[in-house]
């Protein structure tokens, strides 16, 4: 689709100081490292640029600028120099002109010569403030440059906020489209609401900023499948990871299920490595939580309802495999032996099916050896923390300086009988484990069990 | 305003050699603990225009490794493509064998017979195929294709235990599971397609040289059912140039016992041109289609693997971009006071409130000890303030000015303040902890920041009540 303008749109993002501006651009650029951010006046003491790409096209350029703190001063000296009603740009670039005005309102400055040069502004306001005096000087004076401006009500999602009564002041302004925007609380919804917002105040770019809503909202469907695939790959390589220790021997099975525990938790902090890239947070640590590992013996008794469901499954494909190789023998005779054949077939292959799976719990207890592995407490457990995490990174702002406090998710019951199937089947593949085997990734039976996994994670829509 | 949504952009695909190389990367490197994202490959993928997925397959026919994998790969197709030959020749020679089978000793060929195991076979094996190509979520491309992916992942594990045999192993039987359903189907009817090929070939040949009679035993069915269903079949034999269909008359001979001699090369071409027609034609026309198919198709990368996730962070485009400092460098020191401080005055002290929460009627009772003032809150409040504060008389001994915890301090109260203490010496109280608690402030940074605004205009220091 052809844009409407080559250029990207300039934004000007200006309000007083302190009210999260350059916490709104963190959060739009999904870089939790763009300038600096504290709760003290004067922290961002110059323009700071950051583009917004989507695709390959630079779509729109956000100018973090330095906050307003003397507007009281700054209206009064604008008075002082006179000029009509109807040439505020000219009004402010003859301040502008003025070194000592330059001197005494150097913040002030930087801002109205950049909003000047952009072709709107997002307004800032700390919604959990009264609507002061200082702050409507502030939008009298910016309304002199005769932009288009957009307040962002930052903090709604606090409880002692003041959005109505902002509102009811913006509106005596004329400035009737404000859009709340949480800079801590993410909502890619309420993204694309300021976006379409900032449309609806511009001509010609209403396609260039639909196209960046659709572009943040592909990368978080990509993001949000990538991080229950990261889920699902840790799942299958935690059921299946096993430690061997000899059964006589009470102390090698202690050190064998701290390193199983060890194994499971490196390979869980690697998840977490990776959901914390895919969401951009890598400067940010999350302090995980001992595995409730408990037991950590999976009794493989034969008559295990898990292990048999395997059994009667791997049976079943068995049958199938051989039936098909009977089929092919009969072909080869001319159809004189049809029937014999197939049957003999479907015998070899499921009798390797059956065998093969308790046989070799069996050879483990015949050597004295013990295998060990994760039990479904500390699997669905992992699987709900990471899950909570997800839901966590999803939500969070990139403004967020606080440590990621991300808990348990909650899993339906169907969900959990479903995943407490999948894992156990999980759990008789040892060789379906990267933590086992290197090689397991090239397993197409790994491949479908993620596959299933992530449809199990991925939480319905109601 | 509504605004037309914009089509999301297609996902880019790939040829399967193009594919594989990546696949098979990716699995090496992921085997590895992940991919080398500071290597001159990935520099030139990040630098290179393109979508992500072009990007990931430029970075793997640059990177050393991904270039050791193209021979191999290229073996392993051609390996496939050798598989297919060969799953065909083997169909020819099972249908050969099949059809040897049906040529008794008695020079006799039993119609009925022949079309049950040469084609009623191939018939039902396509049927299942079809349902299992039309099962939602299926994955069957047929089980003699699905055969050949196997063995080609099979041999190249087996061949090369090292990571890259089986990261090309791997590569192979995903795109056996997934992308390679289309050459799979393929190979199954080509398997089918030889099948009956084979068959033909060695009935028409025996026919050639060898003299047959024909006859339509059925133990269970009478001449009154069978009739009707050969004189169908006839005439699908019929459509095939040069075949005539069967007359009643030739039907009833051949129910009753072996076709007579003027019969035999009407019955021959029949059992030929139904082989051909229903046998091999849709086969054959299934195998070019799946091949021409395989051949327009290429795939996609599924980009929420771990290892493209970790390549999407260097390779694709980031959301956002810094574009740099505007502008000059700000100056050390913002706020300067414009006069100096005021000597004590001989009046009372008189209170001011700035920007309080607090309602009007209790900002008074925060500073029993000095006379109410007013409070500023805006412009006109706090040039009155000033106004009122000069005109006192005698001056008054301190100004108590009450400010808000819940305020970040700013250059505007600085500079108002300092004209305050132009006039009569201001000493600053700060209140509203609990609400600027309640809001998760910290007080104590809270009043750092007043501390060093006071500095700044060269005010005493803020005294913290509650």
């Amino acid at each position: 689709m052809r844009s409407e303008r080559a250029t990207p749109l300039q934004v000007a993002v200006v309000g007083h100081t302190n009210t999260g501006k350059t916490s709104l651009l963190r959060t739009l650029t999904r870089d939790a490292r763009f300038g600096e951010v504290a709760p003290t006046a004067a922290t961002t003491r110059q323009v700071e640029g950051a583009a917004l790409v989507a695709g390959d096209r630079t779509l729109v350029e956000l100018y973090d600028t330095p906050g307003l703190e003397d507007a009281g001063a700054l209206f009064d000296a604008l008075e002082a120099a006179g000029g009509g009603r109807h040439d505020g740009p000219d009004r402010i670039r003859a301040l502008l002109d003025d070194a000592a005005a330059r001197r005494r309102f150097d913040q002030e400055c930087r801002v109205l010569e950049q909003l000047l040069v952009s072709d709107c502004a997002l307004y800032v306001i700390d919604a959990r403030e009264p609507v002061l005096g200082k702050y409507q000087d502030e939008l009298a004076i910016l309304a002199l440059c005769a932009r288009p401006i957009l307040p962002v009500l930052n903090f709604v999602a606090e409880r002692q906020h003041r959005a109505a009564e902002w509102r009811e002041a913006l509106a005596r302004v004329n400035l009737h489209a404000v859009a709340e925007f949480d800079t801590v609380a993410f909502s890619l919804d309420v993204e694309a609401g300021l976006w379409r917002k900032l449309a609806t105040l511009l001509d010609g770019r209403g396609r260039d900023l639909e196209r960046l809503v659709e572009d943040r909202r592909e990368r978080a469907a990509w993001q949000h499948a990538a991080a229950l695939r990261a889920i699902a790959e840790l799942l299958v390589d935690a059921a299946g990871a096993e430690q061997t220790v000899r059964t006589e021997d009470a102390a090698a099975e202690r050190t064998g299920l701290d390193l199983l525990k060890k194994r499971v938790a490196a390979r869980e902090q690697r998840c977490v490595d990776e959901l914390l890239t895919l969401y951009r947070f890598d400067a940010v640590r999350y302090a995980a939580l001992d595995l409730p590992l408990a037991d950590g013996r999976w009794a493989a008794s034969p008559f295990d309802p898990a292990l048999r469901a395997d059994t009667a499954r791997r049976t079943g494909t068995g049958t199938g495999a051989g039936a098909a190789a009977g089929a092919a023998f009969d072909l080869a005779t001319g159809g004189l032996s049809l029937g014999a054949g197939t049957v003999t077939g479907a015998l070899v292959g499921g009798g390797v099916g059956i065998a093969w799976l308790p046989g070799r719990r069996l050879i483990d207890r015949a050597r004295g050896q013990l295998r060990l592995q994760a039990d479904d407490a500390a699997l669905l457990h992992l699987a709900g923390r990471q899950l909570a995490l997800v839901a966590a990174l999803e939500q969070r702002g990139h403004a967020s300086t606080a440590p990621v406090e991300a808990g348990l998710a909650e899993l339906d019951a169907p969900r959990i009988a479903a995943l407490r199937g999948l894992l156990a089947r999980a759990r008789i593949r040892p060789d379906h484990s990267a933590l086992n085997d290197p090689g397991a990734d090239a397993r197409s039976g790994r491949a479908r069990r993620i596959e299933r996994l992530v449809e199990i994670l991925e939480p319905r829509a109601d | 305003m509504t605004i037309p949504p914009s089509r999301p952009s297609p996902e880019p695909q790939l040829s399967p050699r193009n594919w594989l190389q990546c696949e098979a990367l990716r699995r090496v490197e992921d085997a590895d603990g992940g991919p080398s994202l500071d290597d001159p490959a990935t520099r030139r993928a990040a630098r290179s225009d393109g979508p992500l997925a072009e990007r990931i397959a430029l970075r793997a026919r640059l990177h050393p490794e991904g270039r050791r994998m193209a021979g191999p790969i290229g073996r392993a197709l051609a390996g496939v493509r050798f598989g297919l030959i060969a799953l065909a020749l083997l169909g020819g020679l099972l249908g050969a064998a099949a059809a040897r089978a049906l040529l008794g000793s008695d020079d006799v060929v039993q119609l009925s017979w022949a079309l049950l195991t040469l084609l009623a076979l191939p018939t039902l094996m396509l049927g299942l195929w079809l349902l299992v190509w039309l099962w939602p979520r299926s994955e069957a491309g047929g089980l003699p294709g699905r055969a050949v992916w196997l063995a080609a992942a099979g041999l190249a594990r087996r061949f090369d235990a090292s990571a890259r045999g089986r990261a090309l192993a791997g590569a192979l039987a995903e795109y056996g599971r997934s992308g390679g359903r289309r050459l799979a189907s393929a190979a199954t009817h080509l398997f089918w397609a030889g099948y009956l090929a084979g068959a033909l070939g060695f009935l028409a040949a025996a026919f050639v040289g060898l003299r047959f009679d024909f006859a339509w035993g059925s133990t269970l069915l009478g001449p009154d059912l069978l009739a009707p269903v050969i004189e169908a079949l006839g005439r699908i034999a019929a459509l095939w140039p040069g075949i005539e269909a069967p007359s009643r008359a030739a039907i009833a001979a051949l129910l009753i016992d072996r076709s007579p001699a003027e019969d035999r090369t009407l019955w021959a071409g029949v059992l030929l041109a139904l082989l051909a027609l229903l046998g091999l034609l849709p086969r054959l026309l299934l195998a070019i289609a799946f091949l021409l198919a395989h051949r327009r198709h290429a795939l996609a990368l599924d980009r929420s693997r771990p290892g493209y996730v970790a390549l999407a962070g260097v390779l694709q485009t980031a959301p956002a971009a810094s574009t740099g400092r505007v502008g000059s460098a700000p100056p050390e020191r913002l706020g300067q006071r414009a006069r100096p401080r005021a000597e004590a005055g001989s009046g009372p002290a008189v209170a001011v409130g700035v920007e309080l929460e607090t309602p009007p009627a209790e900002q008074a009772e925060r500073a029993p000890d000095a006379e109410w003032l007013g409070h500023a809150d805006d412009r006109a409040s706090k040039r009155a303030l000033l106004d009122a504060l000069a005109a006192r008389r005698p001056r008054p001994r301190a100004v108590i000015a009450l400010c808000s915890m819940l305020r970040t301090p700013d250059r505007g109260t600085g500079s108002w303040l300092a004209e305050l203490d132009a006039i009569a010496p201001v000493e600053l109280r700060l209140i509203e902890r609990p609400q600027w608690a309640a809001r998760g402030g910290d007080a104590r940074a809270r009043a750092a920041d007043w501390a060093r605004l006071a500095a700044d205009y060269e005010l005493d220091p803020p005294e913290v009540d509650d």
